[in-house]
């Protein structure tokens, strides 16, 4: 099975960091966008400090590149998911990231603040695998078709 | 007799007569006794009390005033004083009583005083009819028993009340701890469940042409039951959800409330090529996601047992008194009466897994809504001819709906 390439800059791959304290849901994820034929460069970080340290290239991050979207948990342990949109909000470098939120359940009033906090979007991870796969479509339709994601110079956003 | 004597006696004359009036004059009853017994004296008073007139007393024996039980004793007590006479109280300790003409018993206290006299020991009694300070002491003796036993329930149902209040925290607690639990295990049991779910998918997608058809059946029933794991922790959380999620009451037009529950159920009411006839809802007031969802369970139920015929269901209302009562009947299979109360218990289901899948929570949930809006609802149904599910809500007054209706 080959992936069709559906970023609207071909010569590039969208990365995507995937926030996720469960390894299965990363590799979950991962074969997600596998099964949706879309081809993307994934990182893995395991809680909200090392989603920041990768996103300011801290540390072992400094070779990373620069994240265009952000697939983020709600509930880590270190920082959770809310902490990292907070601290996303106030960080003038990093507040254009797109980030999508993806949880297990959520309360109405919940996903209200989170889109406060501005989250981009909102995905409630399904039970179902297909449903998941097809969810993953529709996210990358619009991420990497519809939107054009933040040009990068240099291996740094441009502001 | 000589002047001297004569003066002795005109001057005890005086003294017995002083002494009389002295004695008429008393305002306690009074009766004086010669050393045999024998009244000598009584006085107005003593007449009152006893009840005789004092020609029928004078020379007669004292013994005539004390009740007859005590009479025996009497004499030998009486001389017994004689031996040791001076001023005290009769009885002492004992409850005297004294006897009157008529036979009734007087309860009285006796002061005894001795008179020294040459014809021997007179003893000059005062009487005191002590009945209505017993009757006093007696009502308030009874008062206080009755304010000690009203003090005591007092105290018994302060007791329970403090009882009541801590065992109703307790449930409170309980319950509330329930609810939760039920949220949190079902929301916690969510994600392991999208894992083993998704994996299962993931294995069946990529790797069932390495299996045989056995590995292939097993696979499929892992699946499948992967899937209605899913639903019924859906389905709990759901129920979980009527009163952990509560939204305030607001008025909701039930017309748009209708629309909702069939735009979420579209897919399956066109599956079923289902007939939905429908007359005009009130607006009420209530949570509107939680009416949503009452409605999308009683149609979903309707499309479930609808049998071999395609479904027709009627939604309707009317007035009942202050109540609306509200109408989702279907042409379905119907529920035998014996179970018209069962139904809308949590888990309760009629079918197999096989013949009708479910969770058996569809129910409980509308009847934990419809309990939540302070109203009922029961199902009127003959096997074979349809089930009726009625649901009666209180009516707002006009007032309350008036913006929206």
């Amino acid at each position: 099975m080959s992936p069709t390439l559906r970023s609207a800059e071909p010569q590039r791959l969208p990365q995507i960091l995937v926030v996720d304290d469960n390894e299965d849901d990363f590799v979950l994820a991962r074969e997600g966008f596998y099964e949706a034929g879309i081809d993307v460069n994934l990182h893995h970080v395991e809680n909200g400090a090392e989603c920041m340290q990768f996103l300011r290239h801290d540390g072992r991050y400094e070779a990373m590149p620069v994240a265009d979207l952000i697939l983020l948990d709600l509930n880590m342990p270190v920082m959770d998911g809310r902490q990292v949109l907070a601290e996303l909000v106030n960080d003038p470098r990093l507040r254009h990231l797109p980030v999508i939120v993806m949880t297990t359940s959520a309360a109405t009033d919940e996903v209200l603040s989170l889109y406060r906090l501005r989250c981009s979007a909102f995905m409630i991870k399904p039970t179902d695998f297909a449903e998941f796969v097809r969810q993953l479509k529709v996210l990358a339709e619009y991420w990497f078709t519809v939107i054009q994601l933040p040009p990068v110079v240099n291996g740094r956003c441009r502001h | 007799m000589t002047a001297t004597r004569k003066a002795e006696a005109a001057a005890l004359e005086l003294n017995s007569d002083l002494l009389a009036a002295v004695i008429e004059c008393a305002p306690t009853a009074m009766v004086m006794t010669d050393a045999q017994g024998h009244i000598m004296l009584i006085n107005g008073e003593a007449e009152r009390l006893f009840g005789f007139p004092r020609s029928e007393l004078i020379g007669h024996p004292v013994e005539m005033l004390v009740p007859e039980r005590f009479r025996a004793h009497h004499g030998g007590l009486r001389n017994g004083y004689l031996g040791d006479a001076q001023a005290r109280r009769m009885g002492m300790g004992r409850e005297l009583y004294a006897c009157r003409k008529d036979g009734l018993e007087v309860p009285v206290e006796i002061g005894l005083n001795p008179i020294h006299t040459d014809r021997g020991i007179l003893v000059l009694s005062a009487i005191v009819d002590i009945s209505e300070r017993l009757r006093m002491e007696a009502t308030s003796k009874a008062n206080e028993l009755l304010e000690e036993r009203v003090r005591l329930r007092t105290n018994e149902l302060e007791q329970q009340t403090e009882r009541l209040r801590l065992s109703n925290q307790a449930l409170e607690r309980s319950n509330i701890e329930l609810q939760q639990f039920a949220f949190v295990a079902s929301h916690d049991l969510q994600t392991p469940l999208r894992t083993i779910s998704s994996f299962v998918q993931l294995l069946e997608r990529r790797y069932a042409d390495q299996l045989d058809e056995q590995g292939q059946r097993w696979m499929r029933s892992t699946t499948e039951a992967t899937q209605r794991l899913s639903t019924l922790i859906r389905d709990l959380l759901e129920l979980s959800r009527v009163d952990s999620r509560a939204q305030s009451f607001r008025p909701v037009a039930l017309d748009d409330v209708l629309d909702s529950a069939q735009e979420l159920l579209g897919d399956s009411l066109r599956e079923a090529g289902a007939e939905i006839e429908r007359s005009d809802l009130p607006v009420l007031l209530g949570d509107r996601s939680q009416l949503v969802q009452l409605f999308q369970n009683l149609l979903s139920n309707a499309l479930k047992y609808c049998g071999e015929q395609s479904p027709r269901i009627a939604v309707g209302a009317r007035r009942a008194e202050n109540e609306w009562e509200i109408h989702v009947s279907d042409n379905g299979i119907g529920i035998p009466a014996e179970h018209h109360e069962r139904v809308f218990e949590i888990f309760r289901r009629l079918h197999s897994q096989k013949n009708y899948p479910g969770t058996g929570i569809g129910l409980a949930v509308c009847r934990r809504v419809v309990t939540r809006h302070a109203g009922r609802i029961w199902v009127e149904s003959t096997p074979g001819a349809g089930a009726t599910f009625k649901i009666r809500l209180p009516a707002p007054d006009a007032a309350t709906t008036g913006a929206i209706a």
